[in-house]
């Protein structure tokens, strides 16, 4: 829970640190066109956030088979490069690569058999996405991500369980903004493809 | 899950149809554009002609038309003068939802979301008084047992003097003041605030009651005593008080803080936001709001809780913006209480003035460390007709 307020009060504190920036281009300056305003077009930046999905749960014992849902949540921190396809840094591709840590809650949807657990996990996610910005403040990413994440639910009383694909992948549409310079607010909603569901996070990112 | 969203929809709010993402045109204060200082309701001469002007992209049939042009015919007649004491409104918003849009399990919905004519009467030439008026339908779901509306009713009504310079008293039938008027009606936000249209414990959004804003060119300052609403049964009627200052912490950069205490003889409520409102570009904003409720009903345990909301708006194209929303909603203060997520990605459009749509994409989560239940996916659309 801490780890949510904490993302929410960063971007509220943020808020005393504003430059000039911003300003002008809701003026209507043109000084903004361009990215390298921003730093290189060619840049990293290092992300912190939260991460949630749902797998498939599938539950059995020794003569039935059950299913349910598996939510996992857990914490990111990635490193991002994007780099320019076009002068004016309106195009740009962005590699991704986070690791992740957390926990799932696991429980069986059905009725034949009873279980719940919740268990911590870890992983890692690559993304590649295609990146407009609307303004060197705003833009748009979207592209396939790849998720490979280790769990391991404990058997109990002959019931054992498993969830989605240890390997997934699918797509995460993203928006990003500028809340001042250096610092950038993420939000994301995708969906993962193997006996999972949806994929979404939040995240602050300083770009050096 | 859906048994919550169906709660949910039943109180689908009718109206708080502002946009405080409008800051990211520099427009900081509702007081620019609404008759109702806080925003929602309707607009005044300024708030249509820059819908005309600068929200909405400019029409087919007017292409080669200047954006003052476009102003000049944004009235209620279109370019036809009313006199300065009649400004009539008329608004039809009505939303197609779709929950869970995968083959086989989709669940239709349809909501006549809003319904109204009304007019605002000026009563001297520099609107120091004035006093608006709306009715709209409400349709048979909104009550309590499904037999209460299905009729045509006063939503809105207020008298607003200036007292002095930049200092407004409002007196009627008029909209809670806490918070972001965020314009999702569905958001998490909105809902577990109690500001639903009708019949809830927990409260309704409009109320008759007592405002006192004072606009200065930096701040706001806020006071509301209310009383209930009286469509709704005495007993649920929330009775109480509200407070809430903003202020420029640069920029176009706001931020604010609420308090509010309502109570009814079902149940009393305390809640307490602060909230943040930034341009980030031209047509494009920030919004976030962190709040705690403390619900206190009269049967039952008392809970205290929390939520956020955080909301992205790009301009994509004069008109037409994308946006995107993150919302988070706990009852309780306690680690097996679960965490109710909403992501939303969608479209928010306004392709001529007097038109707009909306396209939402949107996935709901339970997170617990007690169960997972599978997450509710739904499409939805609202087109809004504003004369």
């Amino acid at each position: 829970m801490f780890r949510y307020k904490l993302i929410f009060i960063l971007l509220l504190s943020a808020s005393n640190c504003f430059a000039a920036d911003a300003a002008e281009e809701v003026g209507g300056s043109n000084k903004t066109e361009n990215v390298a305003d921003y730093g290189s077009n060619n840049q990293f930046d290092v992300s912190f956030g939260i991460v949630s999905w749902q797998e498939q749960l599938t539950v059995n014992n020794a003569s039935n088979s059950d299913w349910g849902s598996a939510t996992f949540t857990g914490n990111a921190i990635g490193l991002q490069w994007q780099q320019t396809w076009s002068d004016n840094a309106k195009h740009a591709g962005l590699l991704d690569v986070e690791g992740m840590a957390g926990s799932v809650t696991a429980t069986d949807g059905g009725k034949l058999i009873s279980y719940q657990n919740s268990v911590s996990w870890a992983g890692a996610m690559v993304g590649y996405r295609y990146m407009y910005r609307l303004t060197p403040l705003v833009a748009f990413a979207a592209g396939p991500v790849v998720l490979a994440r280790q769990v391991s639910y404990p058997s109990s009383g002959g019931i054992s369980a498993t969830s989605g694909s240890g390997a997934n992948y699918g797509y995460q549409v993203e928006m990003r903004a500028h809340v001042i310079p250096h610092l950038m607010a993420q939000v994301s909603l995708g969906n993962l493809i193997q006996s999972a569901g949806p994929i979404w996070s939040l995240a602050l990112s300083y770009l050096f | 899950m859906l048994k919550l969203i169906f709660v949910l929809l039943g109180f689908i709010s009718l109206k708080a149809y502002a946009y405080p993402e409008f800051i990211a045109y520099g427009y900081s204060s509702c007081m620019t554009c609404h008759y109702n200082g806080q925003g929602g309701g309707p607009l005044n001469d300024y708030g249509r002609a820059l819908w005309s002007a600068e929200i909405a992209a400019k029409p087919f049939y007017a292409s080669h038309k200047d954006d003052e042009a476009l102003g000049a015919e944004s009235g209620f007649l279109g370019s036809v003068e009313l006199p300065s004491w009649l400004r009539p409104h008329a608004k039809l918003r009505d939303m197609v939802q779709i929950l869970n849009p995968s083959p086989g399990n989709q669940i239709y919905n349809y909501y006549n979301m809003q319904a109204e004519i009304g007019a605002t009467i000026p009563i001297d030439k520099d609107e120091k008084y004035l006093v608006s008026m709306t009715w709209g339908y409400a349709p048979a779901t909104y009550g309590i047992a499904g037999n209460q509306f299905d009729r045509w009713l006063a939503t809105e009504y207020f008298f607003r003097g200036q007292i002095m310079e930049g200092l407004f008293a409002y007196v009627g039938l008029i909209e809670k003041v806490f918070g972001i008027r965020n314009v999702d009606h569905e958001s998490l936000q909105r809902q577990y605030q109690g500001f639903q249209v009708c019949c809830s414990a927990d409260g309704s959004a409009y109320s008759q009651g007592v405002v006192i804003h004072k606009v200065a060119e930096k701040w706001e300052l806020s006071f509301n005593g209310f009383w209930g609403n009286p469509e709704e049964d005495p007993s649920l009627q929330q009775k109480g008080g509200s407070a809430m200052v903003e202020f420029d912490v640069g920029d176009k950069k706001r931020m604010g803080v609420s308090v509010m205490h309502e109570g009814n003889t079902v149940k009393a409520k305390d809640l307490g936001a602060v909230h943040y409102k930034q341009a980030l570009s031209k047509g494009s904003s920030l919004l976030a709001e962190y709040g705690i409720i403390s619900d206190q009903p009269l049967v039952g345990n008392n809970t205290i809780g929390s939520y956020n909301f955080l909301e992205l708006m790009f301009k994509v194209i004069r008109g037409y913006n994308i946006t995107g929303t993150s919302e988070r909603y706990n009852q309780m203060f306690n680690p097996n209480s679960p965490d109710n997520w909403r992501y939303t990605v969608g479209l928010l459009a306004f392709p001529m003035p007097r038109l707009e749509f909306r396209f939402d994409v949107g996935t709901q989560r339970a997170v617990s460390t007690a169960s997972a239940a599978p997450d509710t996916w739904f499409v939805q659309g609202q087109m809004h007709v504003s004369l």
